[in-house]
């Protein structure tokens, strides 16, 4: 990202870039679910509890 | 944005308006109540629809409908136009919002969009300050100055992603408990089945090898539903229909007949008496009962802090992070509370153990008997059923619930162990003896894996889901973790850059006064600390011990602080309403240059009822003449009376065509001797001093000369110094120009007799006084710059004079000589 792109970025913009840079060094995510929350940034779903929650979520078998 | 030409019909105070910055700094000053402020509610109107005064505390009952128009107007005819210059737009753009209509804006066709981003700007209020404002960010609670920051930088959409989070969190962290329930349910199913009397995996494992034995197969290494019956061929006698196998019927009898034997009773009951004596121990000190309770509310209310920062319960304000130190500090004191309520539900967990064991089992017992006709002993052991999943229910929240009225001490006693089952067990022993026929070792190890692989297929799942749960909830926990981190890190730095701005816009505001001055501005946990150094004497609220003007500049730089960091740069246009009217004379300088300087690339637009104020604002080169525009004679008719400052020079002009010298003679003074008292204040000339206070043009005027020329006189030398000859001669040029000048207002004769003079001009003719009005013109302009049109003042070092500069560095006359220190 240019320095000029990151300028044009709003704080929370930023913030959240940010946050998934160190999400993406967790164990606990792996791909996919950086994507369904890197998606719910873009969408501002972030803030709603229940989408929090379902990108989140583990179902059974998945964490084999 | 900039803000070309504004018309204003049936608006507020005003009936028909049209002013004309042409892009250009505007200062509108005038008496309170002359329309000033309507000029600004109906910019605020026209980029958001809304009038920021008309709403908020204290404005319950005012509508924009009802009071946004002019008192005898009517919505559909008030109506705020513009035109105004947008970046990557090439030609002007038309912009018009009617009070009847407020939501909707007009623009021509194409700009819709740009439109829209400055609307949605507009709405943060990044355009605007007012004196409210500045007491929303200086005087406020630090919850509030946060809200107001993060809705001014566009960032209180953060605070709601925090809430989700810490929502999210929550949510997960009760599934996970749930989650855990189950799995020790299933537990307990399995020791039904294996007749322990705690689950131990390996021992599970030892079972299920002993009847894999006599089913003539190998061990196995993991007791699992895949695993039980691996390589095993089902006994030859097995029945195609489903068999009830006697000897796990026989095994649930003995599960059964365990809580009556006389030892087991006894650990049960020390068991449930230590549960219960822990909880009447807990129960008799209320500090202990209300250390819980408060532990659980403080645990609460730790995650229930908002961005306020006040308390979630009483909305009682706090200041920042302090709060949330303090629950800490009870949560602590609480901890021993904690560590008996951890013994009692580890206690609870034992006997909940053995529910669970009992109750698997009687559910399995209770299908196997309904078809036999033991319709009384089936009552007993459904009813027991039901108790035990009733007390199960209290044991998961034994502090809370356990032991109730349902559940005294005694009935809990005869639940766990009761008294008559002997009998009923016996009963139930003999008919099932009797209805079903006693089956092979062969056939009973295989039923025996067959209930062991349902069970520990239940088991593995409830596990799975446990794991499942458990991950989700970390995963958010890291993701709570994450968001914290970088929001800290970036709104840290963020709030860093503000408060070096912050601190380097005020230092050049009140120069030496303020040397050491800094300030803390740092955001803790979701409120925003702003503390301000008093003279070295430690830092404090700054609405603690600093003066009004004081603060007046604080939340002024702190807004422009703000403002350089304003996302896109779409609003150009800054409206200061009335905010530095408390700032005192000796920093009004400071105020224009940090104006008219660091923030030269935005267009401003002041208002002010203070006149002597827009004066210095002009001098001070934030605004030329042509931008000055005096609101008077305000009627509730006709609306202000728009003068321009500009017309100075025309009005004599005017008074001298029309004749009326004595009129055009008492504005050349007053003028005069307004313009040359802001000239001695900028050139620091010492001025002959009067104890009652009452200076004249005869003070002023002869005093801004002298010093006018003797700082000439030291320019000339310092380049002489240098040997710069080209500022030599210029410098010469402009004294000899000065010197012809004075002599022509013949000014020396007002420091001798001021009145005797002014009489005289009185008495001249219009082609008498013509010359005088053109000297004075002439006069004047030696004190401006002709390209800012700024006065001319000294910049200096410590109390030193070491140049002389307009506003735009036209004119920059060096005094400091060569070699000098």
């Amino acid at each position: 990202m240019s320095e000029e792109e990151i300028r044009d970025e709003s704080l929370e913009e930023q913030i959240l870039r940010s946050m998934l840079q160190k999400l993406a060094m967790c164990d606990e995510f792996d791909a996919s679910s950086l994507d369904k929350i890197g998606k719910l940034c873009e969408e501002r779903g972030l803030a709603k509890p229940d989408l929090v929650r379902e990108a989140v979520l583990v179902k059974q078998g998945e964490d084999a | 944005m900039r803000l070309l030409e504004l018309e204003i019909h049936n608006v507020r105070g005003i009936r028909d308006l049209v002013i004309k910055p042409g892009g250009n700094n505007l200062v509108i000053y005038g008496p309170n109540g002359s329309g000033k402020s309507a000029v600004v509610d109906a910019i605020d109107f026209l980029l958001t629809g809304e009038m920021s005064r008309l709403t908020g505390p204290g404005t319950a009952g005012i509508t924009l409908r009802k009071h946004g128009p002019h008192i005898d107007g009517e919505a559909k005819d008030s109506e705020v136009a513009a035109t105004i210059m947008l970046p990557d737009v090439a030609e002007p753009v038309r912009l018009k919002r009617c009070i009847a209509q407020p939501k909707v804006v007009q623009c021509d066709e194409g700009a819709e969009m740009h439109v829209q981003w400055l609307e949605s700007l507009a709405h943060r209020g990044q355009h605007m300050l007012t004196r409210r404002d500045i007491l929303r960010f200086v005087a406020a609670e630090a919850g509030t100055r946060a809200r107001e920051i993060q809705e001014v930088l566009n960032i209180s959409e953060v605070e709601a992603i925090r809430k989700a989070l810490v929502t999210a969190r929550g949510d997960l962290a009760k599934e996970t408990e749930l989650a855990a329930r189950a799995v020790e349910k299933a537990k307990g199913a399995v020791i039904a089945t294996t007749g322990d009397k705690a689950f131990d995996a390996s021992v599970v494992l030892e079972h299920v090898n002993k009847h894999r034995e006599t089913l003539g197969g190998g061990p196995v290494e993991r007791a699992t539903d895949a695993e039980l019956k691996r390589d095993l061929a089902a006994p030859s006698t097995a029945s195609a229909a489903p068999q009830v196998s006697l000897k796990l019927v026989q095994r649930d009898l003995q599960n059964l007949r365990e809580v009556v034997d006389e030892e087991e009773k006894s650990r049960t009951a020390q068991a449930h008496d230590e549960l219960v004596s822990s909880l009447e121990a807990l129960r008799s000190s209320p500090e202990s009962i209300r250390a819980l309770a408060v532990l659980e509310l403080t645990q609460l209310g730790m995650e229930l802090i908002d961005e306020s920062g006040s308390c979630p319960l009483c909305d009682t304000p706090w200041p920042p992070g302090k709060l949330l130190e303090h629950l800490e500090q009870r949560a602590e004191v609480a901890e021993s509370a904690g560590k008996d309520q951890k013994h009692i539900t580890d206690l609870a967990q034992n006997l909940l153990s053995k529910v669970d064991k009992l109750t698997a089992t009687l559910t399995t017992l209770i299908k196997v008997l309904e078809p036999l006709g033991v319709q009384k002993e089936l009552d007993r052991l459904q009813s027991w059923s039901g108790d035990l999943e009733q007390l199960s229910d209290v044991l998961t929240s034994p502090v809370e619930k356990y032991p109730d009225d349902r559940f005294n001490r005694e009935c809990v006693a005869a639940m766990l162990s009761p008294d008559d089952l002997a009998e009923c067990l016996d009963r139930v022993g003999a008919v099932v003896l009797e209805s079903y026929p006693e089956t092979s070792p062969q056939q009973s190890a295989w039923d025996a894996l067959t209930k062991l692989g349902e069970n520990l297929k239940r088991l593995e799942g409830e596990e799975a889901e446990l794991r499942a749960t458990a991950r989700s909830y970390r995963r958010v926990e890291k993701l709570l973790e994450s968001f914290l981190a970088a929001r800290d890190e970036i709104l840290g730095g963020l709030y860093d850059h503000v408060r070096d701005r912050f601190v380097q816009l005020y230092k050049e505001i009140h120069g030496q006064d303020e040397e050491g001055f800094s300030a803390v501005i740092e955001p803790h946990e979701a409120a925003l600390e702003f503390d301000v150094d008093f003279y070295g004497r430690g830092v404090y609220p700054p609405h603690a011990l600093h003066s009004e003007g004081h603060q007046d500049s604080m939340g002024l730089c702190l807004y422009l602080a703000l403002a350089e960091h304003l996302t896109k740069g779409l609003i150009d246009l800054i409206v200061l309403d009335d905010v530095v009217m408390s700032v005192d004379s000796d920093h009004r300088r400071g105020v224009c240059d940090v104006l008219a300087r660091a923030f030269a690339d935005r267009q401003l637009l002041i208002t002010t009822h203070d006149k002597t104020w827009a004066r210095e604002l002009c001098a001070g080169g934030v605004v030329d003449s042509r931008g000055m525009i005096e609101f008077y004679n305000w009627h509730v008719d006709t609306g202000p009376v728009v003068g321009c400052e500009q017309d100075m020079w025309h009005r004599l002009e005017e008074d001298l065509d029309t004749n009326q010298i004595a009129s055009a003679a008492g504005r050349l003074r007053r003028d005069s001797e307004h313009f040359f008292s802001m000239a001695c204040d900028a050139l620091k000339a010492p001025v002959r001093y009067r104890l009652d206070g009452r200076l004249e043009l005869g003070d002023f005027l002869p005093a801004a000369m002298g010093q006018f020329r003797r700082l000439l006189r030291q320019a000339k030398q310092a380049a002489q110094s240098w040997g710069d000859q080209e500022a030599f001669e210029a410098l010469i040029e402009e004294d000899s120009i000065a010197s012809q000048v004075y002599t022509r207002t013949n000014a020396e004769q007002w420091a001798l007799n001021a009145n005797v003079h002014y009489n005289n001009w009185a008495n001249f003719s219009a082609n008498d006084f013509r010359p005088v009005v053109e000297a004075f013109r002439d006069l004047c302009g030696l004190f401006v710059c002709s390209k800012c049109e700024a006065m001319l003042g000294t910049a200096e070092k410590g109390h030193t004079p070491v140049a002389v500069r307009c506003s735009c560095g036209n004119v920059n006359w060096n005094l400091e000589k060569r070699g000098a220190a």
